[in-house]
């Protein structure tokens, strides 16, 4: 009497005529881009934002010249010497910006992880808990961008203050309505799917459930939403202190630079220099960003890493 | 001369390494007022063979064979020549109900627009004979429905209304690709009495495909029956699924639960669907056949004629009726 | 008469849409299931099959009625952890695709199942033999949904389904979007189950053949309602219900001589506007004047030795003799 249960293809191994299926995939965080997928530019953003990492970590060594300290005449233009010339005080503007990296990369990192703690929360309660607080919370979403963001962020800034550390709450208080309105919204999605009531009925409590299998799926759109606005956090800040709210002088922040600059644009380079700085970390983060929102899906053969311990 | 032939119709797409062949050599006949059933999986090249006869190919294929329509050659026509065969000659109607029609359009401007497409009538003789067919397609209230819009509408009356603008220039043929799949049994079983009642009433024949074998055997005349793009047995319906000769087709059978399968547990087919991708050598189903010999492994059984009404692609024949040697195999298995 | 396992009765549960007539999606609904019995329960779309699945396990508010596992009353799933003993009553739904946790390895979702387990023996152990007793390979734990196909994603499921030991398992057309040879597979491995666990199974699905297959007895819906209840081969061969006999009669048969399939006059109602009285008289060829004022309850008509047979008509009378619907073929009805 044969076993009424029929093999199964996958207690046979290599199976030449088995459902094409994707690579097992293992707990790393390696991308591996096959042919079908290389993105040029993906990789393109990877390396600037990497140069970048490197030029802000080795800064003491890289930066040929202290970039508090007046070195040269002002207004130096660029040389041998100052590969990017002198600025108004006569200090290096290539020193300046090296130790620039060394500020606007790790604010902005830190701008996008408040931001996704804060929206993220914010939106993750909305989705799931739904009803009026749900509605109570999207109002006032809604309300925050009613505002156009730089404008809400100079008048917190101003409220506060002009300080690196304001600029940051500032800018947090203009960007966690994205991250809320996307978080509550695959919230949303994934509250009636089927593993999630599977799970309740196996007997998750609701939070311990919203952590296991909501989150999860969650993080990798979340992911490439931080990416992407990495590179308006940076614009943000960047914006602020041209505006003279962000960093104070003589910090080396970028947009400051920019600021300073402009106002002795016969001397452009002091301006363009930053400019250009600011400029290749933006495109680089939305390089990144598109190749993180193919990578995330785990349907696809490059997935990423998964949340399992 | 048939309504439509098939010879020999190959379809393949290109890839980075040796073309993907979706249809291996398909013949087939539809004669006038005939129903033409293809049986199938996914992956068996049903649909994209009866697209051809419609001209329709993949983006990017290439085709060779002959499909000929009413005595003409559609792979070689001009799109023009081919916009006046689509709906006027041979006309298709799919799956899905709720997208089978316009969902911003009025039923009335989706009929009348197809009349007045393909025939010179006026805007009154239009909307009459819009009337008409959806009479014909048994939709209560014809007048009131033409000013209605399809989400009014449950997905079996949708279908109904499909199959009403199939309809609207009285096509010779008529190609229904899994139109009740998504349907109710009870829904279906209204649009296989409508297909009968038209056929009764303007003779038109149908390429009925589906997976189905139940709706086939009450629907179809003629059965071919098709695995990863060829067709490996053909017959009179009901005799081919009553005594299938093939393999597969016996499977399929066999994997039906069924009067003739009570208390006993269902027999499914091991592995899985060869695919375009993965097409294994020789005969494609000989990795799961239970009569596989060596040359199924090498060379592809051609369609021959094994009894008055039947054709068959099979080197082993295991269950040719005039073989008492099978007797023995079925019953040791 | 033993007490069955799940005991659902007079369940009713309403969608109120604003602007709108509220919905009885469920009006009214008992049915029981015992220890190893299958229970295939079948209708049409917008009967409210899936709705009672989902009130049953408790994934949806009943408006009224009552579910009882074992005898204990099982509430609807709420914020904290699902009542042990309540998890008992377990679910295998439609979709394989969306059933799994795309981002969390299968052997880690079974394993969830095992929360409240008294078995000592390590966690990786018991999923391996629930993957083992699905047909699996104990090796395939740590992968991710998508390297499988649908078929084996449903066996996960129901491997998953069986990890807190159920006595009761909701299969919610646990096959339908499954391929015809996959089909079997899954619906051999369901039945055998239930019959090796002594664990009761309702199967839901718009397919009567294949509940036919496999089910002891069949409780046939429409809009809302239980028509008929029935062990399953007299259902068949002889049906209570004008609905269940327009069921059979649409099927395709296969058989050099099979009848063609025959629609009932009508399209289903709009459940939020049900007909008067018999909710099926409508479309009924058999319909008296009664049927049009009077809603006739679920009764039994008659004991076979395979189990009552129950019909909600009124052309049979309660606790029988029952009627033969041949008794009333109508003449010259269209």
């Amino acid at each position: 009497m044969s076993s009424p249960i029929v093999a199964d293809p996958m207690l046979v191994p290599d199976d030449p005529s088995a459902t094409p299926r994707r690579q097992r995939n293992r707990w790393s965080i390696r991308v591996r881009v096959p042919r079908a997928w290389r993105r040029p530019l993906a990789y393109v953003g990877v390396a600037i934002i990497g140069i970048w990492a490197l030029v802000a970590i080795f800064a003491p060594i890289i930066a040929p010249f202290d970039p508090l300290a007046q070195s040269s005449p002002r207004f130096l233009a660029p040389s041998g010497a100052h590969l990017f010339g002198t600025d108004a005080v006569g200090r290096d503007v290539l020193s300046r910006v090296i130790y620039g990296a060394r500020i606007s990369l790790p604010i902005a990192v830190v701008l996008v992880a408040l931001s996704l703690l804060v929206g993220g929360t914010i939106g993750a309660i909305a989705g799931y808990v739904g009803g009026v607080v749900d509605s109570v919370l999207m109002r006032i979403v809604d309300l925050f961008f009613a505002f156009p963001s730089i404008i809400l962020a100079m008048a917190v800034s101003a409220a506060l203050g002009p300080s690196l550390l304001n600029a940051v709450f500032a800018i947090v208080a203009v960007s966690w309505p994205s991250y809320a309105r996307v978080m509550r919204s695959l919230v949303l999605t994934l509250r009636g799917s089927n593993f999630l009531a599977a799970s309740r009925l196996l007997g998750i409590s609701s939070g311990r459930a919203l952590w296991r299998e909501i989150v999860p799926n969650v993080a990798g759109p979340m992911l490439v939403l931080s990416t992407l606005e990495l590179g308006s956090a940076v614009l943000l800040l960047s914006g602020l202190s041209f505006l003279g709210l962000g960093a104070i002088p003589p910090t080396p922040e970028w947009g400051a630079m920019v600021s300073d600059g402009a106002r002795v644009f016969y001397y452009w380079w002091i301006a363009v220099f930053p400019g250009l700085a600011i400029f290749s970390v933006v495109i680089a983060f939305n390089f990144l960003g598109d190749v993180l929102r193919d990578g995330l899906d785990p349907r696809s053969s490059q997935s990423l890493a998964t949340t399992d311990r | 001369m048939s309504l439509l032939e098939i010879d020999d119709l190959r379809i393949s797409l290109p890839t980075d390494g040796a073309p993907r062949v979706l249809v291996d050599g398909v013949s087939l006949r539809v004669n006038e007022g005939e129903f033409v059933g293809l049986a199938g999986e996914s992956g068996s090249g049903k649909t994209v063979t009866a697209l051809a006869a419609l001209g329709f190919l993949p983006s990017g294929s290439t085709a060779t064979g002959v499909v000929r329509l009413d005595g003409a050659d559609v792979l070689s026509m001009s799109p023009r020549q081919l916009r006046g065969v689509r709906g006027q000659t041979v006309a298709m109607v799919f799956q899905d109900p709720m997208t089978s029609l316009h969902p911003m359009l009025s039923i009335e401007t989706q009929l009348t627009e197809q009349l007045r497409a393909h025939q010179s009538i006026s805007k009154r003789a239009a909307k009459d004979r819009a009337v008409q067919l959806l009479e014909l397609v048994r939709i209560p209230n014809a007048r009131h429905a033409l000013t209605a819009y399809p989400h009014h509408f449950s997905g079996g009356m949708r279908q109904r209304i499909a199959i009403a603008s199939a309809l609207a220039c009285d096509p010779r043929l008529l190609i229904a690709d899994e139109i009740t799949t998504a349907l109710d049994v009870t829904v279906q079983a209204g649009i296989l009495e409508l297909l009968h009642q038209i056929r009764r009433d303007t003779g038109m024949a149908v390429v009925f495909i589906t997976h189905d074998l139940g709706v086939m055997n009450v629907t179809a005349d003629s059965l071919y029956v098709m695995y990863s793009g060829r067709v490996v047995e053909h017959g009179v319906t009901r005799e081919v699924l009553a005594a299938p000769r093939h393999p597969y087709t016996r499977a399929l059978i066999d994997a039906l639960p069924d009067a003739h399968n009570l208390g006993e547990p269902l027999v499914a087919i091991p592995g899985d669907a060869a695919t375009a991708e993965n097409r294994p050598s020789g005969c494609a189903f000989h990795p799961r056949c239970a009569f596989a010999v060596d040359a199924c492994r090498i060379e592809v059984p051609a369609l021959r004629t094994v009894a008055a009404e039947r054709e068959l692609a099979c080197h082993v024949d295991p269950f040719d009726p005039a073989d008492r040697v099978t007797l023995l195999v079925e019953t040791g298995a | 008469m033993t007490v069955p396992l799940l005991d659902v009765q007079d369940a009713v549960v309403d969608y109120h849409v604003p602007g709108r007539a509220t919905v009885h999606a469920v009006a009214g609904v008992s049915i029981s299931v015992g220890a190893g019995e299958i229970v295939g329960l079948v209708g049409e779309s917008g009967c409210g099959k899936s709705t009672l699945g989902r009130a049953i396990v408790g994934l949806q508010k009943l408006s009224s009625g009552t579910v009882s596992l074992d005898g204990h009353p099982v509430a609807p799933v709420g914020r904290g952890a699902r009542p042990v003993r309540d998890r008992g009553l377990q679910m295998v739904f439609q979709d394989p695709y969306s059933s799994l946790n795309p981002r969390r390895r299968i052997g880690k979702q079974i394993a969830d199942g095992l929360s409240a387990s008294t078995d000592p023996r390590p966690v990786g152990e018991q999923v391996a033999e629930l993957l083992e007793s699905v047909g699996l390979s104990a090796n395939v734990a740590s992968r991710f949904p998508h390297e499988f196909s649908g078929g084996q994603r449903q066996r996960i499921a129901i491997a998953r389904a069986l990890a807190p030991n159920p006595s009761v398992i909701v299969a919610d057309e646990p096959v339908s979007a499954l391929d015809a040879s996959t089909r079997a597979q899954v619906t051999n491995l369901l039945t055998s189950l239930a019959a090796e666990r002594g664990m009761g199974l309702l199967f839901i699905s718009h397919d009567l053949s294949g509940v036919r297959h496999m089910a002891d007895r069949v409780a046939v819906m429409y809009l809302g309602r239980i028509v008929e209840n029935s062990p399953t081969e007299p259902l068949w061969g002889d049906p209570l219900h004008p609905y269940s006999e327009a069921l059979i009669k649409a099927i395709p048969k296969l058989g050099m001589d099979a009848a063609a399939p025959v629609a009932p006059s009508g399209e289903v109602p709009d459940p939020a506007n049900p007909p008067t009285g018999c909710r099926f008289h409508p479309r009924c060829p058999y319909a008296m004047d009664r049927c049009i004022t009077d809603d006739p309850a679920l009764v039994h008509i008659e004991s076979t030795a395979e189990g009552s047979r129950d019909a909600a008509c009124w052309l049979q009378p309660e606790d029988g003799p029952a009627r033969r619907l041949v008794e009333f073929s109508v003449v010259g009805r269209p």
